[in-house]
């Protein structure tokens, strides 16, 4: 039997997966608050538990087709940079609720050329409905160790 | 032995501690209060004509002193300038005014501990070092010298697109 791991699905414009253990809570419509001299794919931040934490856009890193009008969500994600150190949160847009998934390594596929954008932040990619899901490196994407700049 | 206290004759001034926080068309930005200079009223400036990117100058004395006006976005604003105060700062080599909206005191540097910015927001030009929530109100902090930096920046920015 394949060994299966759980992950959950976002949408924000591009489809994407996020493993498991990163999901920390999911907010509807909360406040975000517009920062100066934000990277594009920054869209401010909010605040959450008494702290600020960036919110990131996954449509503005890979182009994605208009979400003008879309509810804007989000989703809070905490990482580390190793086993034991402190966490980290920060959060993504997402225009509908969290879905969990069963992934297995039979699912796995290439990137396609159309989430190139993401090639550097996707640390996998399966196929799930005869779609690409890359899976986004959490601690990569909020460390901005592979910024695409733009 | 004298019941008084000894002074010591050359004792070090008193470090100066906390902040000043400047509130720029919304926008509040912090820096240390040993960076600061003087605060004077608008009123009291040359202002210069709607377009130049020095919006006026503090002159006293045998000084002058460039001021500048930057909008919530941290942008120059060269034009439509209503901010009433102006908050001066030094760096290592001159002093700069700020037009702000607003000016307030934080006496402690601990009543401002701000997060650093991570990686995915930190932009090479920016002078923002991180934020704190006070009050349910976002505080960007920086300093003297990043502000002093980014100016520049956007001055040369400025005269290169003018060619």
């Amino acid at each position: 039997m394949l060994p299966q791991a759980r992950a959950w699905l976002l949408t924000a414009g591009v489809d994407f997966a996020i493993a498991e253990r990163h999901m920390v809570e999911y907010l509807r419509s909360p406040q975000i608050l517009e920062v100066p001299l934000r990277p594009p794919h920054c869209a401010g931040v909010t605040i959450w538990r008494e702290r600020w934490i960036p919110v990131l856009d996954m449509a503005q890193i890979n182009p994605a087709p208009s979400t003008a009008g879309a509810p804007v969500h989000v989703v809070v994600l905490a990482y580390q940079f190793a086993p034991g150190e402190a966490l980290h949160h920060g959060a993504l847009v997402v225009h509908t609720r969290p879905r969990e998934a069963w992934v297995s390594d039979a699912m796995a596929c290439p990137l396609p050329d159309d989430l190139a954008a993401l090639q550097h932040l996707a640390c996998a990619c399966f196929s799930l409905d005869e779609k690409a899901i890359p899976v986004v490196d959490v601690t990569r994407l909020f460390s901005g160790r592979s910024r695409v700049d733009h | 032995m004298s019941a008084q206290p000894r002074l010591e004759p050359h004792a070090a001034p008193a470090a100066v501690t906390g902040w000043a926080v400047l509130t720029l068309d919304g926008l509040r930005l912090a820096l240390p209060q040993r960076d600061m200079v003087t605060l004077e009223l608008a009123s009291v400036l040359q202002m210069n004509p709607p377009g130049r990117v020095e919006v006026g100058r503090f002159v006293q004395k045998n000084r002058t002193w460039s001021v500048y006006a930057l909008d919530a976005a941290l942008a120059l604003q060269t034009a439509g300038v209503t901010q009433r105060l102006c908050a001066f700062f030094k760096t290592a080599g001159q002093v700069r005014g700020l037009l702000c909206d607003t000016f307030s005191l934080l006496p402690q540097d601990d009543d401002l501990i701000a997060e650093p910015l991570p990686g995915c927001m930190a932009q090479v030009f920016s002078p923002l070092d991180g934020y704190v929530l006070r009050e349910n109100q976002m505080v960007a902090t920086t300093s003297a010298q990043r502000l002093g930096a980014y100016l520049e920046h956007l001055l040369e920015a400025r005269h290169a697109a003018a060619g």
